[in-house]
């Protein structure tokens, strides 16, 4: 449900959002290193894959985000690959949207890059976890205000859209924290 | 805790018509109703009708009801001539279906993810190339 299709939105509310992600693009982008890249580009096709594994929540299901692992991983470089991984799956699955690109880079790119911020006060598995877990959260958080502001009907689901997510902030937040504990032991240089 | 536990279990059921995947939407003609009137507005009450497939062949027949009309299930893609005759008077009409097959092709989803990996690799190729030469 982070993914907004196309034609839900508001022109200025998609609009905003393409402006919002270029500028945080520029500034991500504007530092960036070749020997970054390979890294980044790992990454982007795990967060591009992890959209098609469902999590089973009822009749319904949700699939992982990765969004939080994403900004442990890669630092601020975690929105590019977010805005990559998300106009590919755009183009492949059509989940989201071409108009909807820049507002769902926001939802889910912004939260990537709190829990980097997060992560960098102590970085050990446990924060991780929660950084994690807390990017599902936001990322379901400002997906519901995005909708909102939209004048979609939407104050009901809202609710039951973040009962349905509980199970994937507790998956994110556990495979992150197991992720990063076993990085931190074998290669610390990868975590951002 | 239990009343709790089974609160939300509704709650979730509640839940699926905001599945954010993919959503398909695709229509069926499961059943077409001819109608027959003569010059004037006077239906055709209990007229024959014949329906032929495109190769001549009889497909179904039988007679209007009270409102002139006839229903019949058609096969998707097939067009059909219908033929109305009552006392003397015929009519036909032609019924085309073959335009309203509409097929959804996907792609197998390994297939997808696969291709979606291959514009990762280029993409990652590209801006190596152009990092690479900007430091230059």
């Amino acid at each position: 449900m982070v993914h907004i299709s196309d034609g839900v939105l508001a022109p200025e509310i998609w609009i905003t959002g393409y402006v919002i992600t270029a500028i945080i693009l520029f500034f991500t982008l504007k530092k960036i290193k070749a020997e970054d890249i390979p890294k980044i580009s790992i990454v982007t096709s795990a967060f591009f894959i992890a959209s098609l594994i469902h999590v089973p929540i009822g009749p319904t299901s949700a699939h992982l985000i990765l969004n939080g692992l994403m900004g442990i991983l890669l630092g601020v470089y975690a929105y590019p690959a977010v805005f990559i991984g998300l106009l590919l799956q755009a183009l492949l699955f059509q989940h989201g949207g071409i108009t909807t690109l820049g507002i769902n880079t926001v939802d889910m790119g912004v939260p990537a890059l709190i829990a980097y911020y997060i992560f960098r006060i102590r970085k050990n598995p446990i924060t991780a976890g929660i950084a994690c877990g807390l990017a599902v959260f936001l990322a379901v958080l400002l997906t519901s205000i995005v909708l909102m502001l939209s004048g979609v009907e939407y104050y009901e689901t809202a609710i039951l859209l973040f009962i349905a997510h509980i199970p994937i902030v507790i998956v994110e937040a556990v495979v992150s924290a197991f992720v990063v504990a076993t990085l931190l032991k074998v290669k610390k240089e990868v975590i951002a | 805790m239990r009343k709790f536990i089974i609160a939300l279990i509704v709650l979730l059921m509640l839940v699926l018509p905001v599945n954010a995947h993919r959503m398909y939407v695709n229509y069926k003609v499961s059943e077409i109703e001819v109608y027959s009137w003569y010059g004037g507005g006077a239906k055709v009450v209990s007229g024959d009708v014949k329906v032929y497939r495109s190769d001549g062949s009889l497909y179904v027949e039988g007679k209007t009801d009270q409102n002139g009309t006839f229903r019949f299930k058609p096969e998707i893609g097939e067009s059909y001539k219908v033929v109305v005759e009552s006392m003397g008077h015929r009519a036909e009409c032609y019924v085309n279906l073959s335009s309203a097959q509409v097929v959804i092709k996907e792609e197998p989803i390994y297939l997808k993810v696969i291709s979606g990996l291959g514009y990762l690799m280029g993409l990652a190729g590209i801006s190596s190339l152009y990092v690479a030469r900007k430091k230059r």
